[in-house]
């Protein structure tokens, strides 16, 4: 019965509400266990580090903002929060496009990570993150979703507010647009493949 | 024959299926997971598993985020303990930004002056004609006439 009780008391639901009655621990812990994710998502919509620690850091904000008369409605926290986070990466995106429509991809890259991947590893990386970059945004929400963040298609079509059907149906088209995509980059790939890299891609 | 249509039927939806969620079964719908892995042993599903797993490769090769250490104390540093709750006065206020308490001493001079009016006026109006008292009793049940059970007695006419 006690442990029952502090389950409920550390349940998101109970966080959110001693957040919104202005208990700082309750908002760490809320930051602690959900910025990563949020961070993640943005950063695949987004593509730039700086871009999705905004989105992150606006994604909170808008929490705290709403925390003190956050109703569960139906929705889990955490898809409430995801689909906090879809809104603002899709803001940001339609933004862009509206303010330089022809400008390139945001440099995804970080040096750090280039140190010990082989010419190969870097050139397959920096082709991914192009073509995700240039997916529709509805195709390119639902490859993050599921793919990179792991959700089940049944939560992956709530936060999208969408039926399982269509999600699959974005799914199928987003897969078929990458691997168009990349099917120039297949054949140059494979002619630079040693056997490491073979094991890698398939 | 009826074999053969149950088979193409299971490798499309073996085929629907991994053309939304990829060559892993890990990552298929739960519900459908393990009557498709079953077919995986079929020689069709090689070239269905394949052209997926190309891509699969891919999508795990993406650069993966790394969230710096940073970014939860710049996202604690946004938190405010939410003001106390605003009384009806600030929402008032919030609507229309001239508005200012009005003294209660004059409040309850316009509410006795409204009072006044209002038995004036209703001293001043004509009894009404019997047809449209049926209608004053309607909006006005207390005045209603009732019988000895207590039920509304209406006359016909």
């Amino acid at each position: 019965m006690g442990a029952l009780l502090n389950q409920d008391a550390d349940s998101d639901e109970a966080l959110v509400r001693r957040a919104g009655a202005g208990d700082r621990t309750a908002a760490a812990q809320l930051v602690e266990r959900h910025s990563r994710m949020i961070y993640a998502v943005s950063y695949r919509m987004l593509g730039s580090k700086a871009a999705a620690e905004d989105a992150a850091q606006e994604t909170f904000l808008r929490l705290w903002k709403h925390a003190a008369k956050w109703k569960p409605q139906g929705a889990k926290f955490e898809t409430w929060l995801y689909r906090i986070a879809m809104n603002i990466c899709l803001d940001q995106l339609r933004k862009r496009k509206r303010e330089a429509p022809e400008e390139a991809a945001p440099e995804r890259a970080d040096p750090a990570e280039r140190q010990d991947e082989t010419i190969f590893a870097a050139e397959r990386r920096f082709a991914i993150d192009e073509a995700l970059e240039r997916l529709p945004e509805r195709q390119k929400t639902a490859i993050t979703l599921c793919h990179y963040q792991e959700l089940s298609n049944i939560e992956a079509a709530e936060i999208m507010e969408i039926s399982v059907d269509a999600l699959e149906s974005l799914l199928a088209r987003g897969r078929r647009a990458l691997k168009e995509s990349l099917a120039p980059m297949r054949e140059h790939l494979m002619g630079k493949m040693d056997d490491g890299d073979y094991a890698q891609i398939n | 024959m009826a074999t053969m249509h149950k088979s193409t039927e299971r490798l499309d939806q073996l085929h629907r299926c991994v053309e939304a969620y990829g060559a892993d079964p890990a990552r298929w719908p739960a519900a459908q997971r393990d009557d498709l892995a079953a077919l995986l042993e079929w020689p069709e599903a090689a070239d269905i598993l394949s052209e997926a797993q190309f891509l699969d490769g891919f999508l795990n090769a993406a650069t993966a985020p790394r969230m710096s250490e940073d970014l939860s104390r710049r996202i604690m540093a946004n938190y405010r303990a939410p003001a106390p709750r605003a009384g009806i006065m600030t929402y008032l206020r919030g609507l229309a930004p001239g508005f200012r308490l009005v003294p209660a001493g004059a409040l309850a001079g316009f509410g006795a002056l409204g009072l006044a009016s209002g038995i004036v006026t209703a001293s001043a109006q004509e009894p009404l004609a019997p047809e449209y008292e049926a209608l004053a009793y309607v909006n006005d049940l207390s005045a209603a006439p009732l019988d000895e059970n207590g039920d509304l007695s209406w006359d016909a006419d």
